[in-house]
């Protein structure tokens, strides 16, 4: 299932500075990751990964570099303090609407849900 | 794509200007060739090239971009997928090329992104500045009120036979046929020479006193031949109204233009021939001869001043009546310039009453002709309410001549103004005279429109001032919480985007002080001929001014500054009346020492200093910082005197010579 551009624009970020999170990666491994954690739901073209990643660079997010001792000068993306502390944020506030849509019955209700307010 | 290497010129231009003084022309930033040099399939290649050239961005985050792609792709193909579906799942190229673009523009330097958005508000900021030019060299104003008409409108109800200016006209039409046909000279000095100032120039009738025997004489014989002439001029002055309504330049009459010396007006000489003349029926245009009223006055004075030389008292009364007629034709202006004129005729009469009752001259006063000169003096001026309630039209009248209906200036309007105000500044309170809209001037136009206050802002500030003005004019001086004209200089001069105001609301200089001045200098002279009527009866001057009241004036006077009583004292014998003046403090009727002797002032003299009236100083008022010339304190150091028999040498031993009394 894809999803909606609006839901992508606000959850595709906070995916990439997740998987960032875990390690330096380049572009096509970002790719790969999205696709095959997310179940192909967060899979974006690389029409709009990429500028995602110098949208997150600009705002100081993530940190770039170009690695040439590979095969072929590769650019790493890292996430920065500050992107660790965005992902922190989104990653609430996530929780937050998650727990709000199961309150609504939206979604299957999360043990915390079920359990009274947040 | 072509797989041909890149020319010399080519690697020149995408190398960095470091790297091309240290490794030569290396082409690092050519990311065309580095597309080629991966050797991609067609369709990835295609895509990268489409995508980087689509970005438009600088040439290293072009290389960058392409470096990035073709890592990208290569990553793809190594796991085996195809060049088909590696660039289907890549996206649109062109979407790609749009938002890489606006994202790495969000990653450029704080400099650059100054630059550019500065450089847009510049753009942006130019346009309307030059769209706001364009439209205030086009937009004009909107002529709704005809304010002339309405000013003149009072007069149409006139009968003919109570209207001064017929007379007035034909009286002076006879005075050019009796001095004959202009001389070479004269035409030579002036090619409309006025009867009247023919007459100034043949017979020099400034002042009787100074004149030589000779032409004292020719002068005596003119004034005798020429007593019947006299005598319709004082009828004349005696008529209830002035009845001519203001008149512009191309409406001055053939015979009007003999009369008065003014030029005729064929065409509109003003507005250019494609031009049209916005301020064409403007109030301020529109001419009275109040001058020619006041040369009129001079010219009756010089009679009165030879009617009591011989003794006529009856014909020197004649001669004060018929300068208040005058003074009263002179005031029916809506104008405040008619209140003025008006003041400056009634001074006039004054100072001759003055001069013809000091002394042993007081003997060719009748008693009859005394009283009958204390009833005239009694009449009042004109309100002055009716002068400022003209300005105030007039004033309504230039701001629709130079603004765009309920907007701006328009420069239009203005340019008119410009070249109106051109020939005689002088009339104009500015605060600078650089009024000549020059083109590098009208560059400035936009700037200057964008601050300068709005037709509703200055239309709301002449109101004000209007009714300060009235509201001043109501009070007396020590009930007078503030001034008119200091409110007027304050926004001129310290409210730029009032600065208009400075181009015609001169209405408010010295126009209420005058009117103060005026009827103080009234009241002096009431009880001049009041105490002249005393010594008369009892045979000296009285004690006190209270002696005079009820019945040589009905009630003495009251101090028109401090609103207490006046001052009156006796020197060699003769009274001198005064006012305590702005400090309040009684110096027995001695001027301060900067200034003349206005009330002894020789006939003709040019400069005379005169008191500059004003509500009461407080006493710490004397440490503030001065703004203007006039609040010296050696201005106010002294007495207002109002009325003076004393001789000449009194006043000049008190101007600070330290010779005492």
């Amino acid at each position: 299932m894809k999803l909606e551009r609006e839901l992508m624009r606000g959850a595709g970020p906070t995916a990439v500075l997740k998987l960032l999170s875990g390690g330096e990666k380049y572009g096509y491994e970002l790719v790969e990751a999205l696709a095959e954690k997310s179940g192909g739901v967060l899979g974006m073209g690389q029409s709009t990964l990429y500028p995602m990643l110098y949208n997150l660079e600009a705002k100081g997010l993530v940190k770039s570099r170009v690695d040439d001792s590979g095969p072929r000068p590769r650019r790493y993306y890292r996430l920065t303090k500050k992107g660790e502390r965005k992902l922190a944020v989104d990653a609430k506030q996530w929780a937050a609407l998650f727990d709000a849509l199961g309150s609504l019955e939206v979604l299957p209700a999360t043990p915390r849900a079920a359990g009274g307010a947040a | 794509m072509s797989a041909t290497l890149p020319s010399y010129w080519e690697r020149l231009s995408t190398t960095p200007l470091h790297e091309l003084l240290r490794s030569g022309a290396t082409g690092s930033l050519d990311w065309r060739t580095a597309i080629r040099a991966a050797e991609l399939p067609e369709p990835i290649a295609d895509t990268i090239h489409a995508v980087v050239r689509g970005t438009r961005l600088w040439r290293s985050e072009r290389r960058a971009v392409a470096e990035e792609l073709i890592a990208h792709f290569e990553d793809g193909l190594e796991r085996r997928a195809t060049a088909d579906e590696l660039v289907t799942s890549f996206g649109d190229p062109a979407t790609a090329a749009r938002l890489i673009r606006r994202a790495k523009r969000r990653g450029r330097p704080v400099i650059w992104q100054a630059w550019w958005w500065g450089s847009r508000v510049a753009l942006v900021a130019a346009v309307a500045y030059v769209g706001l030019g364009a439209y205030l060299l086009t937009a004009a104003p909107t002529i709704d009120t005809d304010y002339l008409a309405r000013l003149n409108s009072p007069l149409e109800a006139t009968p003919e036979a109570e209207r001064a200016w017929p007379v007035y006209e034909r009286l002076l039409l006879e005075l050019d046929d009796r001095l004959g046909p202009p001389s070479e000279d004269e035409r030579r000095r002036d090619p409309h020479p006025a009867p009247l100032t023919r007459l100034w120039a043949r017979y020099e009738l400034d002042s009787y006193e100074k004149l030589a025997p000779d032409r004292r004489a020719k002068a005596d014989a003119w004034l005798q031949a020429n007593a019947d002439w006299l005598n319709e001029l004082r009828s004349a002055a005696a008529r209830p109204v002035f009845g001519i309504g203001m008149l512009l330049p191309h409406d001055t009459s053939p015979t009007m233009s003999r009369a008065l010396g003014w030029p005729l007006y064929e065409n509109d000489q003003r507005a250019g021939p494609d031009e049209v003349d916005y301020w064409d029926g403007w109030v301020f245009r529109g001419m009275l001869p109040h001058q020619e009223l006041r040369t009129l006055a001079r010219l009756i004075e010089f009679d009165f001043q030879y009617a009591h030389s011989i003794g006529d008292s009856r014909r020197a009364a004649d001669d004060l009546v018929a300068q208040w007629g005058l003074a009263r034709h002179a005031e029916e202006s809506p104008l405040v310039l008619g209140a003025l004129i008006g003041a400056a005729i009634r001074s006039m009469a004054i100072e001759t009453l003055e001069e013809s009752l000091t002394g042993e001259a007081a003997e060719a006063w009748t008693d009859a002709d005394l009283l009958r000169l204390a009833h005239t003096l009694a009449e009042p001026p004109r309100p002055l309410l009716h002068h400022l309630n003209g300005e105030l039209l007039a004033m309504r009248d230039t701001i629709q001549r130079m603004y765009v209906a309920g907007g701006g200036v328009s420069l239009r309007g203005l340019r008119g103004f410009a070249r109106e105000i051109d020939d005689d500044y002088s009339l104009f309170d500015m605060p600078d005279n650089a009024v000549a809209l020059s083109t590098a001037k009208l560059l400035f136009a936009p700037v200057v429109w964008t601050w300068i206050a709005s037709e509703s802002e200055t239309t709301a500030q002449v109101e004000r001032l209007h009714r300060l003005a009235v509201q001043e004019a109501a009070t007396p001086l020590w009930e007078q919480p503030i001034s008119a004209e200091d409110a007027y200089f304050d926004l001129v001069h310290r409210e730029p985007q009032h600065a208009v105001l400075g181009l015609f609301g001169h209405g408010y200089r010295h126009t209420i002080e005058h009117a103060r001045r005026t009827t103080a200098k009234v009241d002096g002279a009431l009880l001049g001929v009041a105490l002249e009527l005393f010594r008369r009866d009892n045979g000296e001057w009285p004690a006190t001014l209270a002696e005079l009241a009820p019945r040589w004036i009905p009630a003495v006077p009251v101090d028109p500054i401090t609103g207490g009583s006046l001052g009156y004292t006796l020197v060699d014998g003769a009274p001198v009346v005064y006012s305590l003046g702005r400090d309040g403090d009684d110096d027995g009727g001695r001027l301060p020492a900067i200034m003349d002797d206005a009330a002894n002032a020789d006939r003709g003299h040019v400069t005379v200093q005169r008191y500059r009236i004003g509500p009461p100083l407080e006493a710490d008022e004397w440490e503030k910082p001065q703004p203007h010339a006039r609040d010296r304190r050696d201005w106010y150091d002294g007495d207002w005197v109002l009325w003076s028999l004393a001789p000449r040498r009194y006043m000049e031993a008190v101007r600070g010579e330290g010779v005492g009394e």
